[in-house]
């Protein structure tokens, strides 16, 4: 499907366009907000709030053929400043154990959902030690294959200075895995080898 | 060699880097992604390569780092579920709505039409752009910061007593009296604004100030009695009559104004 063509009907307020659009990057942007925010629920709704942003300004789209990245860093900005009000919140009160069962007891969790094995649950946990900045260039990177000259624009430093926090980013990332995996020889390393 | 000279070997290796250099563990990890993503040179990667034969730790990341590339990259589509599409197209549906009828509106317009008719769908197509709403917003904060919030704004201090009036209560005549102090503070300055603004315009037209004075004059004779109607109908507690008054006044205002820019006398009426 052209994509240019696509992008002018939405503007012109197809729905049937603005659905495939919506279907098309769904994956994508959902993708995006769990690397930020690391809750599923948050993050689906985070992806509504989204894609009614991206609606609002759809005029602002200059060049339709690289939405892709436009729509990235839209989420990208979204993201930070959901996490923004997220940590200028009171922090929220504990809730009792048996609550917490009952809680579980009920819906699928993000485990069952978007974490399928262990694999990806060790994953995830280790994602969530990493630093703000360290997470966001795996997210940007390594999740979403953006080129780095593109995660150099959106982040506004150098590229050389991306680079290298890049490979610091993946590093960091094993040393958790590792860690959270019980040292060397633990269920990743079995996996593999 | 046995496991034993292997971990003797292991030992002193450790020590004397300890004692020289310091572990070389830091320096390998930092050429891993390199070595995974297959770009390191020759030299670099036969030397990491020898460090991970003898540290556990080091390979243990190097592996990870193996698996970790497909599996980050698996992730880059989290598909929502059912939900998720007609739920985005619910909160979006109202100002599709809004395009539709735009829409239909361009295709049913026939010709340029009137000036009226241009500018008056050219604000329409303002007003249903999508982002209009917070560009509106914006806009008016502007304009309110300019008008109440900077040193030479003409309506400066208007907040403050605004929220004194309405916190005092109808029973506290001093602030109403205040406040209708403020207002005739504001309108004197407003008006004699308006009137060096006015006489610039005035001379820049060429236009004969005394013409345009005298042909409105009834009219701001009557916005002036109105306002000071208004004012002592404050003073007096008789909220109901002041406001009618300062309706009055508004549109004998606006009356003279047009008439002191109408540049013909005959299209007056």
């Amino acid at each position: 499907m052209d994509k240019v063509e696509l992008i002018h009907r939405c503007r012109l307020g197809d729905e049937l366009a603005w659905e495939a659009l919506v279907r098309e990057y769904q994956g994508r942007v959902c993708s995006i907000a769990f690397g930020y925010v690391g809750e599923q629920d948050e993050a689906l709704d985070l992806a509504q709030e989204i894609f009614v942003r991206v609606w609002n300004r759809l005029d602002q789209v200059t060049e339709p053929e690289r939405f892709a990245g436009w729509l990235t860093a839209i989420a990208r900005n979204a993201c930070l400043d959901h996490l923004r009000r997220r940590k200028a919140r009171p922090p929220r009160q504990d809730i009792p154990a048996e609550e917490l069962t009952n809680l579980a007891a009920h819906g699928p969790t993000p485990e069952q959902a978007w974490l399928a094995n262990d694999r990806q649950r060790l994953v995830h946990r280790a994602m969530q030690q990493l630093s703000d900045i360290n997470r966001e260039i795996i997210v940007l990177k390594d999740i979403q294959g953006l080129p780095l000259e593109q995660i150099a624009g959106m982040l506004d430093l150098p590229l050389g200075t991306v680079k290298s926090r890049s490979s610091r980013a993946r590093v960091e990332l094993a040393r958790a895995i590792v860690a959270l995996d019980g040292g060397p020889g633990g269920m990743g390393q079995e996996a593999v080898s | 060699m046995s496991g034993r000279d292997q971990d003797r070997n292991r030992e002193f290796v450790r020590d004397v880097l300890a004692r020289t250099s310091g572990s070389a563990c830091d320096r390998a990890c930092g050429l891993l992604p390199d070595l995974t993503d297959g770009v390191l040179a020759s030299l670099d990667r036969q030397l990491v390569q020898q460090h991970l034969e003898h540290c556990p730790g080091c390979r243990a990341v190097a592996l990870a780092l193996g698996w970790l590339g497909p599996e980050l990259a698996s992730r880059a589509v989290l598909e929502p579920g059912p939900g998720f599409t007609a739920a985005v197209m619910a909160r979006t549906s109202a100002r599709t709505a809004a395009a539709h009828e735009r829409r239909a509106r361009e295709l049913a317009a026939t010709g340029p039409g009137g000036l009226m008719d241009r500018v008056g769908r050219w604000w329409q197509d303002r007003v249903l752009r999508p982002g209009f709403a917070l560009q509106a917003a914006y806009a008016a904060t502007v304009v309110l910061v300019l008008l109440t919030a900077t040193p030479v704004s003409p309506l400066r201090g208007a907040p403050r007593v605004a929220l004194a009036v309405f916190s005092a209560g109808p029973e506290a005549l001093p602030v109403v009296n205040e406040a209708s102090t403020w207002l005739a503070d504001r309108t004197d300055e407003a008006t004699s604004t308006l009137v060096a603004d006015a006489r610039a315009r005035a001379d820049r037209a060429g236009s004969s100030l005394a013409d345009r004075g005298a042909r409105s004059a009834p009219e701001r004779a009557r916005c002036a009695g109105a306002v000071g109607h208004a004012l002592t109908n404050l003073r007096a507690g008789r909220f109901g009559d002041a406001g009618q008054d300062i309706l009055d006044a508004l549109h004998a205002g606006r009356t003279a104004w047009t008439l002191w820019w109408t540049t013909h006398p005959a299209n007056n009426g």
